[in-house]
């Protein structure tokens, strides 16, 4: 018996039982949708909450400080033999500064990056506005719109090429002692570019090599014991890029190795994710539960109509079905009702995640809110759902479809 | 467990000894230097009930040669439907042999019985069983689907034999919308589909009014005439008997000869 007969005998069979056929491939269908609707719903928060972090380069960047280290040093020879460590793509070092940004009368605190060209891309900072700096030691800013809104500067595009005053505060080394102090110094610079903060942050970059020739003047002199020190600059904290993802656990090892303090953005990402995991867990459970029941359901129905046809499986058999083609059909007619149900839930599951989606973000809108996508249904899960509802299908399947083949026909036709 | 069918159906008014003794041939063999198509030898089908064990065929020898059309009359429970369920290999005698076309039956394994089955026996069974989901036509042409015939043709061979029994028209129907003797002519157009030497018919007639009885009787005596087929019937009815070409009459699991014939009607 070839596979298209099966299949239309079953697709007959189906429609013969009109009601029951939908009420089963119905549980079926609202079970998978359950599954599919949950688990979107988990992948698309963790999805949204891991990109409201991170962009995907930051997930191969280390922070690397000194920590509570006094002993330690991050200069130029530290971050050439980061540089030296298999797999480092990159080492970007920054020094960063506390200042204030003056605007009229207005003025509020900011954190300063000293930082070097390539150290943008790796942050994976790009200006709303404008430009990144013009040379590397520009007297140019980029700052956050946050820090603009609050010294009064609303008009973030109009902002860009106008001169901001900043008061640097550089930590100075008091004379004839180890002690430091902080000196308020204060600077005109450009503003370059401006930056969108998702945390809102009152933080600006500035090139380092100017924060260095900036030492170089005789009131900055303290500055310039800071940021040099003895011909070679100590950085704050240096970024280094490894180039797979796959191996920062190892550069992490070496780094850590040399006493320092090494942070990184995938260590949040590694505990969000923990946390989506134990969410899809819980969810996935009750999927399972939904499906449990649906496959019961149609267990139940297999077994009626196999009960129903007993007469009609004498027969086959006696005209020229053998064993097997009867195991096929019952094993074909619970993969249809499972598959069927299944692709349907699938669609529907997906169409409810996209209908409250659409709504939400309607209410967003209204709110005055941002639209987000809080559903995703990556493409690998939907080829494992549906190779789950398979593989329960199946199963469901082999009890009556082993019942049915096993049917001696002579008593088959006896049945009443 | 099996049993040997209870049969409901009155028996019709019994003819005088004269007019029986008239119809009954006298051979119990004909006389034919053909080999046998059915040679059934010795044999005995027991059925365990409970504790007691059933003897429901006894030392049964039948001979069935090519182009006859053999009635085997008995009362009920006599033992002919398993006889004939036998001669089908859907009974495994107890002792003895079954062989059909040279081939004894005990020695197919079930998935091999099943096709040798289907490529030399048209089974007509007493009440009419139909795939309920499917048209006429569909169950008509459903045994050439479990040997993998294409579409186009098991609907062209469905079609051919429909009109041979006179039921084109009904292609499209579902067989229960029909009545008692349409539907005893879709199952003949379906028990000749896949083109067999032997029609085995168990009490075909048993459901229909006597004028559609009538109808379907004589097409089995058309089959027989002019396709030469080979037609094996059982019945309780002595009025058939008149089709046959020789008929076997069994007892209490027994066939019986000469003038113990009488005690089986």
């Amino acid at each position: 018996m070839r596979l298209s007969y099966t299949l239309f005998i079953s697709a007959t069979n189906l429609r013969r039982r009109v009601l029951r056929s939908v009420l089963t491939i119905g549980g079926m269908a609202i079970g998978i949708a359950l599954i599919v609707f949950l688990i979107s719903l988990g992948f698309g928060l963790q999805v949204l909450v891991r990109n409201q972090i991170t962009n995907v380069e930051a997930l191969s960047i280390l922070d690397v400080t000194k920590g509570e280290s006094t002993l330690l040093k991050l200069d130029k020879d530290v971050v050439n033999q980061f540089q030296q460590i298999d797999n480092v793509d990159n080492v970007s070092p920054s020094l960063s500064l506390s200042g204030q940004v003056v605007n009229g009368e207005s003025v509020t605190d900011v954190a300063i990056y000293g930082i070097k060209a390539d150290f943008l891309s790796i942050e994976g900072v790009k200006p709303t506005f404008g430009d990144s700096f013009s040379a590397l030691d520009a007297a140019e800013i980029m700052i956050t719109t946050t820090a603009l809104d609050l010294v009064g500067m609303a008009d973030f595009e109009g902002a860009v090429g106008q001169e901001i005053t900043l008061k640097v505060l550089v930590p100075v080394k008091i004379e004839g002692s180890e002690q430091e102090d902080l000196v308020s110094k204060e600077v005109k610079t450009k503003i370059a570019g401006v930056l969108t903060s998702s945390d809102e942050l009152a933080l600006a970059y500035m090139p380092m090599d100017y924060l260095i020739s900036l030492g170089f003047e005789p009131t900055y002199t303290q500055a310039k014991v800071q940021v040099s020190g003895l011909g070679s600059e100590d950085f704050s904290v240096a970024k280094v890029q490894v180039t797979d993802q796959s191996k920062l656990p190892e550069v992490r090892k070496q780094i850590e190795a040399m006493g320092y303090q090494v942070d990184s953005v995938a260590d949040t990402v590694g505990q969000i994710d923990k946390i989506f995991l134990v969410f899809q867990i819980v969810v996935s459970g009750f999927g399972a539960i939904a499906m449990f029941v649906a496959a019961l359901g149609s267990l139940n129905t297999l077994t009626v109509s196999l009960l129903e046809r007993t007469r009609e499986i004498g027969l086959m058999k006696s005209l020229g079905a053998t064993s097997g083609d009867i195991y096929r059909l019952f094993l074909v007619e619970a993969i249809v009702i499972g598959m069927t149900g299944g692709i349907i839930g699938l669609g529907l599951g997906y169409a409810i995640g996209e209908g409250v989606n659409y709504g939400l973000n309607i209410l967003a809108h209204r709110l005055g809110g941002e639209s987000v996508d809080i559903f995703y249904t990556p493409f690998y899960f939907v080829l494992a759902i549906i190779a789950i509802i398979f593989f329960i299908s199946v199963f469901t399947g082999f009890y009556p479809a082993r019942r049915a083949a096993k049917i001696n026909p002579l008593d088959a036709l006896r049945y009443e | 467990m099996p049993k040997t069918k209870a049969n409901s159906e009155e028996e019709g008014k019994s003819p005088s000894i004269a007019d029986l003794a008239a119809q009954i041939p006298t051979l119990d063999q004909p006389i034919t230097s053909k080999k046998p198509i059915i040679d059934v030898k010795n044999l005995n089908k027991n059925f365990v009930v409970g504790k007691n064990t059933i003897n429901v065929l006894k030392q049964v020898d039948v001979q069935i040669f090519p182009e006859e059309f053999i009635v085997i009359l008995g009362p009920s429970g006599s033992g002919k439907s398993t006889l004939m369920n036998s001669i089908l290999g859907l009974e495994p005698p107890s002792t003895g042999k079954v062989i059909v076309k040279g081939a004894n039956l005990a020695d197919k394994k079930p998935n091999v019985l099943t096709k040798f089955r289907f490529k030399f026996f048209g089974i007509v069974f007493q009440r009419p069983e139909w795939i309920r989901s499917l048209t006429v036509i569909q169950n008509v042409a459903m045994p050439l689907a479990f040997n993998n015939v294409p579409k186009a043709e098991r609907h062209k061979r469905a079609m051919e034999k429909l009109a041979a029994v006179g039921m084109e028209d009904h292609a499209d129907y579902y067989p229960t919308e029909l009545s008692g003797g349409q539907q005893q002519k879709v199952t003949l157009a379906r028990a000749l589909i896949n083109e067999p030497d032997i029609i085995v018919a168990d009490e075909p007639t048993g459901n229909l009014d006597t004028k559609s009885a009538d109808r379907v009787m004589n097409m089995f005596k058309d089959l027989n005439e002019k396709q030469h087929k080979t037609v094996l019937m059982v019945t309780h009815n002595i009025d058939y008997v008149r089709y046959a070409s020789r008929t076997i009459y069994i007892r209490d699991g027994k066939v019986v000869h000469g003038a113990d014939q009488f005690m089986v009607v």
